[in-house]
């Protein structure tokens, strides 16, 4: 008996022990003089409502555990919003996966646990369509409620990630848009320098393929390309930027409009398509990792972070804060970012493509707090929060979160801007993510060796296509 | 109390009991019924789901992935169900036997992973199969072996898959082995021995006779478990590469929640249902010429 009781409370040091090593309090870099400014922001957008319009009102979320929305709902809490409005804000941090699951499992039974969701922008349509979530334009016209300021947002963003059918369902999120990145130190190791000895990216695809072989050759241990190349989504929003610069897409009228093929038509078998996914096979074998088709965000970030990659067309999660912290990366301080390379057309001209998106927050239709609810979503992401939330390193979507001092704190977002501006997205309508499964099981079988590149997308095509001939056949 | 008070009590007790799983269980069906003839999507959900009969039935049969997840789901089961019947009874004998007080204790080491979530298991396994950093590759690389890209190739995921299951609930099947080989008397053994049987003839005319019930219930047991295999393909292997590792249940899983094929979906449960009835019908008519045998 006095075994156990030592064990038991050794036991119970040992963990208080770590928990008390393992808090951290987040986001230091914020001074009290950026809070300040924050909050008198937010009393005067607020004052027209009156003080704790929402008293006693809990409103509950589940949004995408991504780094950036991290830091807006830490704002929110941090900020005087629960005190002026009444409100209080319980919003779940998930990961991606497990957010879909408990988003979905809540829409269908319409129990009402979440009054504020993250939407994917490739999901918008989905959830639109299936009357998960409601359209925002009357809160936003009801002269009630402060002024979202619409532009303010980025209008690419706007159009691909907020709306559906004419209506807008959610408000831009955390944006995503991939950037190059690519090591300083390896760079200059390779010889890869201007006449002044500063690292050049590469400007188009066959420089990048040119870089690439010769790092390999130098540095045996060092990959030149990784991809977020697991089977499913992460695949097929990773081939994006090449089926886009390829001169192919997606789903012809969804994504990309190209008249010779009818609408509703899935884009993989044409062959500027097969031409695309030719060459990403081609980095995958030359240049990457041979897990790298196991990859998902989590694994492409470590990979990015072990310091054993030159370069690579980066994903968001990826981009900026976590390559730069020296706790978690071997890069930090390393790391360079360009444009991504573009392809080189027959007229000599360059087409870069970069794939943008985001998570969106959207209004549950079965929340019995829509008002509540529309007042949280709105200055989660709202203008309010923005110089603070970009200071701190949260993803950009609106103009406002382009500040000074976190363009000199980033230096990545000052190319971030103009990706987003031009960007391309997929396609939103409610059958993606079926018809993106078909893609992703057929080419991460041809990435593995399973299948023939051509046989296998022209197959993945038929079944696709004749899943959309079900619902627009004729259109 | 007089006897009918104690037969009523009875009826009680087991109503109370079993109503609430049966009607349970009922309601589930009956609504995963309703929804298989009915076209549940996500455009469909706001508006009324048409009724289209069997029209979810026969395109779940004549779905190439509903076809391979089928295949695959019946391998892996295989292989499992096989790998964790000759592992579990061969550790059980040699843990049956005396043996010194400290390899005895390795008995707790061998359960312990069932004590683990299969969800944070496959966690575990991902990291440890990792081609990068994970510690099977790293020490193979000690003794000079270029370990393979686990979960990247088509036999080695299904083979990570297996191991997966295998390291987890060999637990089991070792647990209920062992308990039934320790109420096999011990004259038995010894009167093989003094006939002159040897170790091998000994193993397989006692032991594995005496083991037959409950082997049967593990077999039986492990497949139902097997069957709704979600974890491992969702975390370790996402179903890849390719379709290589798509289960069945991962694949209703993908259908329901990822492309809001509900109606598809429950048509494909359902199927599973049946094939899964038919299975266990058949193992327990077996069972019983097996036991008689």
């Amino acid at each position: 008996m006095r075994r156990f009781l030592i064990n038991g409370l050794l036991l119970l040091a040992l963990s208080a022990g770590f928990l008390a090593w393992a808090q951290e309090v987040p986001y230091t870099e914020l001074s009290p003089a950026m809070l300040e400014e924050l909050n008198t922001k937010l009393r005067e957008a607020l004052a027209p409502l009156g003080p704790q319009p929402y008293k006693g009102v809990v409103i509950r979320g589940c949004v995408v555990r991504d780094g950036s929305y991290d830091i807006a709902v830490w704002l929110l809490k941090q900020s005087d919003f629960e005190e002026l409005t009444g409100i209080t804000v319980d919003i779940q941090l998930l990961e991606f996966e497990e957010k879909v699951m408990q988003q979905k499992v809540d829409f269908m039974g319409h129990t009402g646990m979440y009054d504020i969701v993250s939407v994917d922008q490739p999901q918008l349509g989905e959830y639109a369509e299936a009357g998960w979530i409601i359209p925002l334009d009357s809160f936003i016209n009801d002269p009630r409620f402060p002024d979202p300021q619409i532009n303010d947002i980025i209008p690419s963003l706007l159009d691909t990630c907020g709306t559906w059918n004419g209506k807008i369902y959610a408000f831009p999120g955390p944006s995503y848009g991939n950037l190059l990145g690519y090591r300083k130190d390896i760079f200059i190791a390779a010889g890869i320098v201007d006449w002044d000895g500063t690292p050049i990216p590469p400007v188009t695809w066959t420089e990048y393929l040119y870089y690439g072989r010769k790092i390999r050759e130098m540095f045996p241990d060092m990959f030149a390309a990784v991809m977020q190349a697991r089977k499913g989504e992460y695949l097929s929003y990773d081939v994006g930027t090449y089926l886009w610069e390829w001169g192919a897409g997606y789903i012809n009228g969804c994504d990309v409009y190209y008249p010779e093929y009818p609408k509703y038509r899935v884009l993989w078998d044409t062959p500027q398509a097969l031409a695309a996914l030719k060459f990403y096979k081609q980095l995958y074998e030359e240049l990457a990792p041979p897990e790298t088709i196991t990859y998902d965000i989590a694994g492409f970030v470590s990979a990015m972070q072990s310091g054993k990659v030159a370069m690579g067309v980066l994903i968001q999660e990826a981009v900026g804060t976590p390559l730069e912290d020296p706790r978690y990366s071997k890069v930090a301080g390393q790391m360079l970012y360009a444009p991504v390379p573009g392809k080189v057309n027959p007229d000599g001209s360059i087409t870069r493509v970069s794939h943008i998106g985001g998570e969106n927050v959207a209004i549950n239709a079965d929340s019995r707090n829509k008002e509540a609810a529309y007042l949280v979503a709105r200055f989660l992401v709202g203008p309010e929060l923005a110089a603070a939330y970009s200071y701190l390193g949260g993803k950009p979507f609106r103009y406002s979160h382009f500040t000074p001092e976190a363009i000199a704190r980033y230096p990545w977002l000052a190319a971030q801007l103009h990706n987003i501006e031009t960007g391309k997205a997929r396609p939103k309508i409610p059958e993606y993510p079926q018809v993106s499964d078909i893609f992703s099981a057929a080419f991460h079988a041809v990435l593995s060796g399973q299948a023939e590149l051509e046989p296998a997308m022209r197959a993945a095509a038929a079944q696709a296509n004749a899943l959309l001939a079900e619902i627009y056949g004729g259109k | 109390m007089g006897a009918f008070k104690w037969k009523a009590l009875y009826w009680v007790i087991l109503s109370v009991a079993f109503l609430p799983l049966v009607c349970s269980a009922l309601l589930v069906l009956g609504t995963n019924i309703f929804l298989s003839l009915h076209d549940y999507t996500a455009r469909t959900i706001a508006t009324g789901a048409p009724f289209v009969g069997i029209a979810n039935y026969s395109y779940a049969l004549t779905d190439s992935r509903f076809l391979n997840a089928l295949k695959v789901s019946f391998l892996f089961l295989v292989l499992c169900v096989v790998g964790e019947t000759i592992v579990g009874v061969s550790l059980s004998y040699v843990f049956a036997k005396p043996l010194p007080r400290i390899i005895s204790k390795g008995k707790v080491l061998i359960i312990l992973p069932l004590a683990i979530s299969p969800a944070a298991a496959s966690l575990i396994w991902r990291w440890f199969f990792s081609t990068q950093y994970g510690i099977i590759n790293f020490l193979l690389a000690l003794i000079g072996i270029q370990g393979p890209d686990w979960t990247a190739r088509p036999t080695s995921a299904l083979f990570a898959m297996v191991f997966v299951d295998l390291w987890q609930w060999v637990s089991f099947t070792f647990a209920v082995l062992l308990a039934a080989m320790q109420g096999i008397p011990a004259e038995v053994y010894e009167a093989a021995s003094i006939d002159g049987a040897s170790e091998w003839t000994k193993f397989w005319k006692i032991t594995i006779p005496f083991l037959k019930r409950s082997l049967f219930q593990i077999v039986l047991f492990r497949f139902a478990l097997l069957l709704r295999e979600v974890d491992k393909p969702l975390i370790l292997t996402q179903g890849g590469p390719g379709m290589a590792t798509e289960t069945i249940s991962y694949w209703i899983y993908r259908c329901y929640f990822w492309f809001s094929q509900i109606g598809r979906a429950a048509a494909m449960a359902v199927i599973l249902l049946v094939i899964a009835n038919i299975v266990c019908e058949t193992f327990w008519t077996l069972r019983g010429r097996w036991q008689n045998a």
